[in-house]
Parts: structure tokens; sequence; C-alpha cells
């Protein structure tokens, strides 16, 4: 039982990482980015192939393969994934219409799933890659290995926690925060608002890279299979349920969705319904757990520090939904 | 001269939005801008402050060439603006919105966050005295941690007032600050332009609430059909045949003393 | 084959697969022109429209009643969205970009009932005698399905210009496209327009799905999905709210990505699709058929 809470737990730590991320973008700066689970699986791919010897005979296929140590790979994910964020950003954050974000990212997510399951010779397409050896594991005996990674993914959370709240109680969290809620506004007080969501965009990445190059260092094995728009909505019900913009709230989140919500309905025996059927459950569940969730209390449960007086009048989105 | 416009102009789809206006404003001075609802007064406004670029002509604010410059450089130069409708950072609380506003992009590099830590902060513990006494100057301090969505339309042009005050500028266009707001309202303006010239910032004052005009600007400017087409005191412009004609139905009826 | 029947016969496959992604492409576009919010889940219109046939299959054979249940179980799907979780948001004030998160939810929660339901193994459907015979038209080669899919799309298409043109409800959708604010003002129940727009779209996909379904004789949960990113492309590209233009995009992109594929691995039609898409919103975001305007 207590493997089995082990193992949860370092699957919640590793997603409230990104979803801390994904916060920044999202609840401090009111970006929208429906790619951020292609920069998990960037990330991961990315660490993969750092760490992996070359690949001789090993029947996969993959560029890179400089077998360099795990702190390495995670650092040279974070970077990668920071720079095609970069990009990305500085793309799709030009244009005008609100929600075009979202959608040019949701390409993008798809586009990038497509292409690494089609080209073989970057990360072995749909096959995926495994083999990799878990970090320290000439350090410490298999048997404890997994509460060790868990003390790992657990310090690391801490540290990405305490940065994005140092940046939230920040002048430059505030003026994100000031970005997200009227760009002209901002504009008119000598703000770049282009300049500071592309800061948040990139910096909500390469959290996203360090998350995937964490999973990828506990599974050993990515394939893309592994993230589907499934990951997004969880992502996203977790941080709307917990509450955007507070990241003790994303990490509520996270453990309700991931801890009470999967793990709960694993638990339905199967005389009932099938494991596919588990699954299909699971997933409606958290469709419709999303949809109340913005229906009734969009603030999530910890609503962001000072948003008690709830604040979704009807007069300040009506004009916002014109 | 604080503010130089000369021959500035936009057109777009064949239509003149603004036709070569030029006119100046020096620190110190209230000057009004007036004109019947369509003559151009908000594209102007949006050409000086770079929310939309010009065709033709040229901005000078201190001496700088702003023309191409985009929106959030000028603001940072100090040449600041407000909006026909009240734009206000909702989700923040009032002293936040202060906060931002006394704040400037050199203070939110993000390596500032984390290296500079105690001299932001020094910075900031000032910003917050300042904000509290600003935002007594506009009655609102009870309501500093309130979320500023919630205020009612007269006080979110207080609050307006109050940010423009801390973020300092040398100049600011105020576009219609009275606009749908109670006469009592409209006077609490009315002082709080002349608070904010008191303080040492040069106003350009867009309204169509000709007593507030008439009461607070030394000098007035008279646009119809994206053109200037008259400059002078209140009495000037109302014996003035241009801007009676231009304010077609209503006209010297709304131009006499009350 | 030499290469010229290559790319005819890409060609070929271009124009049934333009019909397809038309026929939901032009739905998505009317009904993000009265609504301006982008509906992730339409590809479960499509997916259901696929699955609607299944079912009636298990009562009759009749391939006109087969289709036509497919259509009406996603244009109720898609009214029923409307009705019971969108307007909700709308009424209550909420944020365009809340709408656009649950239309993903939705998304999420719809094919993840057709797995509950169906399962995720690949489902059958029968087709019609002569479908897969091959006729000669012109340069071209078409299988009898694929001809039932084109005429299916251009009677749909012109019943639907029929009813844009002369009906009142047309007039009504036209003007609620165009400007809503006074649309409401002069009279018009734009909640109804939207309504019957949303059911338009629905029936539109339902049949697009219908057709997907009948290209391969089978289905599965994601089907509408695989196609929903090209069909947006269409949308997007021909400019949204403006359903002619998305015909003529979905004909661009359709032969693009199946000319494409005959030289590419096929696997990437989708991200030609995207492409073509990334690169209209970078030159036009308004559309290919909008003169350049200032944005708002």
């Amino acid at each position: 039982m207590i493997d089995f809470l082990v193992l949860v737990l370092i699957l919640v730590a590793i997603n409230s990482i990104v979803a801390i991320g994904f916060n920044i973008q999202w609840g401090y700066t009111g970006l929208l980015n429906l790619s951020s689970i292609t920069f998990v699986g960037i990330g991961g791919y990315v660490a993969m192939v750092i760490a992996l010897p070359p690949p001789g005979n090993s029947g996969m296929q993959y560029i890179l393969g400089l077998g360099w140590p795990f702190p390495i790979a995670v650092l040279v994910a974070m970077v990668v994934c920071a720079v095609l964020g970069a990009i990305l950003g500085a793309i799709a954050l030009n244009r005008v219409r609100a929600y075009y974000l979202a959608i040019v990212t949701f390409c993008v997510a798809e586009i990038v799933h497509q292409v690494v399951s089609t080209y073989i010779p970057l990360f072995d397409g749909n096959s995926g890659l495994y083999g990799l050896n878990p970090p320290f594991s000439n350090v410490v005996g298999l048997a404890n290995y997994n509460d060790l990674y868990l003390g790992l993914c657990v310090v690391i959370l801490a540290i990405v926690f305490l940065f994005a709240e140092r940046l939230r109680k920040s002048p430059f969290g505030r003026a994100l925060r000031a970005v997200r809620e009227d760009h002209d506004a901002a504009q008119a007080f000598g703000r770049d608002v282009w300049l500071l969501q592309l800061k948040a965009f990139v910096i909500g990445c390469a959290i996203a890279g360090l998350g995937g190059a964490l999973l990828v260092n506990f599974t050993g094995a990515l394939n893309p299979d592994g993230w589907t728009s499934g990951e997004t909505l969880l992502l996203l019900a977790a941080v709307f349920l917990g509450g955007s913009g507070n990241n003790w709230g994303v990490l509520l989140g996270m453990l309700l969705v991931l801890g009470v919500l999967q793990e709960g309905t694993s638990l339905i025996p199967t005389w009932i319904m099938s494991n596919e059927q588990q699954a299909a459950l699971q997933a409606m569940t958290l469709g419709v757990l999303l949809i109340v969730i913005l229906r009734f209390r969009p603030m999530g449960i910890l609503a962001e520090t000072a948003d008690r007086d709830r604040v979704e009048a009807t007069r300040s989105s009506a004009s916002r939904a014109a | 001269m604080l503010l130089e416009v000369k021959r500035l102009s936009k057109t777009f789809g064949g239509v003149h939005a603004a036709q070569d206006c030029s006119f100046s404003v020096d620190t110190h001075e209230i000057v009004g801008l007036i004109g019947p609802n369509g003559a151009g007064k908000s594209t102007l406004i949006n050409l000086v402050s770079g929310f939309e670029s010009a065709s033709q002509g040229v901005v000078l604010f201190d001496g700088v060439d702003v023309t191409r410059k985009p929106a959030h450089r000028r603001s940072s130069l100090g040449l600041l603006r407000t909006f026909q409708m009240a734009r206000i950072w909702d989700r923040l609380t009032l002293l936040e919105n202060l906060l931002v506003a006394a704040s400037t992009p050199h203070r939110e590099l993000i390596w500032r966050q984390f290296l500079t830590v105690s001299r932001v902060r020094r910075a900031e513990q000032e910003d917050r005295v300042r904000a509290r006494e600003v935002l007594a100057e506009f009655d609102l301090l009870s309501m500093k941690d309130m979320l500023a969505g919630q205020l009612s339309g007269g006080q979110r042009r207080l609050l307006e007032f109050a940010r423009i005050l801390m973020a300092r500028p040398r100049l600011v266009l105020l576009d219609e600050p009275s606009a749908s707001l109670s006469p009592v309202m409209s006077d609490r303006i009315g002082d709080g332009v002349k608070g904010l010239s008191r303080a040492g910032i040069a106003v350009l004052l867009i309204e169509h609430d000709l007593r507030l005009v008439e009461a607070t600007c030394t000098r007035i400017l008279c646009m119809a059909g994206g053109k200037l087409i008259a400059e002078g005191s209140m009495e000037e412009l109302r014996d003035n045949e241009l801007v009676v004609r231009a304010y077609l139905g209503a006209t010297a009826a709304a131009l006499r003393p009350q | 084959m030499d290469s010229l029947t290559v790319l005819l016969t890409s060609i070929g496959f271009g124009f049934v697969t333009a019909a397809i992604v038309a026929l939901a492409a032009i739905g998505l576009s009317l009904q993000i022109g009265v609504t301006n919010v982008p509906n992730f889940a339409h590809g479960e219109l499509i997916t259901f429209g696929a699955y609607g046939a299944l079912i009636v299959q298990f009562v009759t054979d009749n391939v006109l009643l087969d289709t036509l249940g497919g259509m009406a179980l996603a244009g109720v799907t898609a009214w029923a969205m409307n009705r019971f979780v969108l307007q909700s948001f709308v009424k209550r004030g909420a944020p365009r970009i809340y709408l656009l998160i649950a239309t993903a939810g939705l998304s999420f929660f719809l094919q993840n009932l057709l797995a509950f339901i169906f399962g995720e193994r690949t489902q059958v459907l029968q087709l019609p005698a002569g479908s897969s015979t091959g006729y000669h038209v012109g340069p071209f080669v078409w299988t009898g399905i694929d001809l039932l899919i084109m005429g299916a799309a251009i009677v749909a298409v012109a019943a639907l210009y029929v009813v844009l043109q002369f009906t009142k409800f047309g007039k009504a959708q036209r003007a609620v496209s165009n400007n809503p604010e006074l649309a409401r003002v002069s009279g018009i129940p734009v909640n109804r327009v939207i309504n019957l727009t949303w059911l338009i779209a629905g029936l539109l996909a339902g049949l697009a799905g219908v057709a997907v379904a009948g290209t391969t004789g089978s289905m599965v949960p994601t089907i509408g999905s695989d196609f929903l990113l090209v069909v947006f492309a269409a949308a997007i590209v021909g400019g949204l709210g403006r359903p002619y233009g998305a015909l003529v995009a979905a004909v661009i992109v359709g032969l693009v990505t199946e000319v494409s594929a005959a030289y590419l691995n096929s696997a990437y039609k989708t991200t030609v699709a995207v492409a073509i898409l990334v690169l209209a919103i970078l030159i036009r975001p308004n559309g290919i058929f909008t003169v350049s305007r200032e944005i708002t």
C-alpha cells in the first residue's frame, strides 16, 4: 500500500511542477497554453537522448545519445524547452484575437505529436525510447529507490514553488497580472505587454520541460502515447479546481484530481466495469468536473489571495465577453 | 514645449480620421479638446499616445520624436493617457493598481526579483506609503485591499486619477473622464484634473461636458471632421462661426454659460 | 504507377476529403460566426454522426435513414451543447476563454462517453452495394461511396445556400453574424438564431462523420477529432463566419493535404493542413478572403 502511495505521490509531485509552470502562464498572465504537455514531452525526450548512450545495437533510432549524467540532461532539457518556447511565443503571442494563442498552441501540440510519432530518426517514432537507467541507482539499492526519487521530486517541487511564489509577490508578478487584466492599460503605463507575456511563456515552458525530464528519469521510458490531450485536460482541471493564480491551489488541485479521481476510480472492481470503461469513466468525470468548475467556481477552491470578494462580476466580464 | 504635434494625419480605407492636426501643450497647462461626436478626438488621442500609428505627421514629446515609437515606450517617457471606459485592473486591489502604476519595467526585470531583493522591497515600501496618501486624497483609503472591479463608475475614474498621480508623468491625455457620470461626480473630476496640474502634470482634456472644460482649461482646441478648426478661450470659441456650425443642432445654446 | 496517375489519384482523393472537410468546416464557420467561440468539441460532433449511423444500422440498412440518423444525433448533440452548457456560461457573462475551455471539456467528455458505451475498438459500418466499384469520371477514378459523399456534400451546401439566402432564418443568421448587438436591437431573436445555427452545424458535422465512416467502412471514437485540426484550418483560412470561404478553403486544404500525402509520408497530412493554417493566421488573421483591415 505504501509503495503504491509513493508512486502516486511521485506523479503528483511531477505533475504539480508542470502545473506551476502552467499557472505562471495562465494564472498570472492569462495565457492559455494548450501545448504544455508538448513541452513536457520534449523535455522528457531531450533528457533521454542526452542521457542514453549512442543508439548502437539497442534497436532504437534516435538523435544524440551522449551518455551524459542526469543533472546535465535535466538542465539541457530545460534550456531546449525555454528556447523552443521563446520561438513559439514570439510567433504566437503577436496575434490579435484573444483565443488565437489557444488554437495555435493546440495545433503545435498536434503537429509535434505527429512528427515525433512518424519521423523515426528523431525519437524512434511510435515505439518510443526506453532503457534509461534510473539516476543514482548505483548509490541506493532498488528496494528504497522510489522513496529516494520521491524525496528528490519533492525537493525540486519546493524549489519551483518558492521560485513561483517569489515571482508572484514581486513587481514582475504584479505586472503580469496587470497584463492579464487589461493589455491597453498596461501599455498605457509603460509596460511592453508582448515582452512580459513572452517571459511568462518561456518560464512556463522551461518548467514543463523540467517536469518531463523528471518523469522520464522515473519511468525510464517514453513514447508518444504518454502525452495526449488527456494530460492537458488533467492539467486544466487541476489548476481550475485548485485555484488559478494560487500555487497552493495548484498543489491541492493536483492532489485531488490525481489522487482522488484517478486512483479512486481505479479501485472499482472489474466485474462492474472493464478497465477500458474505467478509463473512459475517469475521463468523462474529468471533463464534467472542468465544466462544472468553470461554470460555478472558476476561481477555484483556493482563490487567488485577495480574491475572496468574489469578483466574477458580470460588469467587468460582460465588457470582456463582447 | 512639452508636447508638439505637427500635421498629424490618419487615413485608412479612404477615411480621413484625422487630417493635418497641429497643436502643442506646455508644462503647467490644462488644454481642452472639444468637438462634436465623430470629430476624431479619440483618434487624435490614440495617435498621440501611440495606440494607433499615424499616416503622416510628427509627434514630439519633450524634444524626442516619438512618432514611430510604440505606446509603451511613449508612456515610459512620461506621456500617459486614460481611456473612455475607465480601464483599471479589475482583479488587482486598489493598492496593487497604484503600485503597478508607480513601478517601472526597470524594476520588474526578473533577475532583480532574486538578486537585488532588498532594493526592490525598499522602493516598494516607499511606493506603498505614497499610495496610501494618494488614496486618502480621493477618499478611497478604506478600500485599499478591495478588488478594483468592485468600484462604482465614479470611483473607477478617481482610481484612474490616483494611478496617474502615482506614475508621476509629465503629461496626461484624459479621454472624456466625466462620461456617464453624475454632475456631482463631474465636479470631483474637475478637482481631480486641477489636482493633476498642481502636481506638475500637463493635461490635455478631451471632454463633452463644456462646463467642466470651461472650469478647468486655460486654452481650448476645437475639432470637427478630423481637423482642428479653432483654438482659444471658451468665449472666443463661442463666437467662432466654424465652431458654432460644427455643433449642429445643440450649437450656441450649449456653448453659452449656464 | 506513373507520376501523372499518382497525381490524379491524389487529386481525386483530395476532392473527396475536401467534400468531407467542407461539410464540417462550413458548419464550424457558421457557428463561430455567431458565437465567436471556437468549438473544440466539433470533432466529436463528426464522430457522433458516424456512431449515430451505426446505431440506426441496428434497425435498418437503408443508407438514407442511417445517414439521417447520424445527422440527427450530431445535430441534437450540438444543439444541446449550446442550450444546456454554453448558454449558461454566456448568461452569466463568463469571459470567452472559459467557453473555449468548456468546449475542450465537452470534447473530452463526449469522446469518452462513446468509448465507455462502444469501447475503443473499431466498429463496422455496413456500406451500400456498389460502394467499392470504381467509376471513371473524366481523368479521375472514384468509388461509389466517393461519388455518394461528394454528391451529398453538394446537395447539403446547395440546401444551406437556399436557407441562408432565402429564408427568414438565413437573413437573421447573417445579421447576427455581422453585428450581434445591432441584430438584437433590431428585434431579431438572437438566442434562437444561435441555437438553430448550432443545430445546423451539428447536422453538417454529422453528415461529414457518416461520410468519414463511409470511406473506410469503420469507426473509432477518435474518428472525428482526428479531423478537427484540418476542419479548423479550413474554417479559419476561409474566414470565420464566411461559409463559402470555408468551402473554398476546404477544397484548397483537401487538395493540398492529399496531394502532399502522395509525396510525403501520409501521416503528415494533418501537419500539412496545420502548416497552411498557421501560415494563414500569420499572414491574414481574418481569413484569405477579407480585405486587410485594422483588426479589432
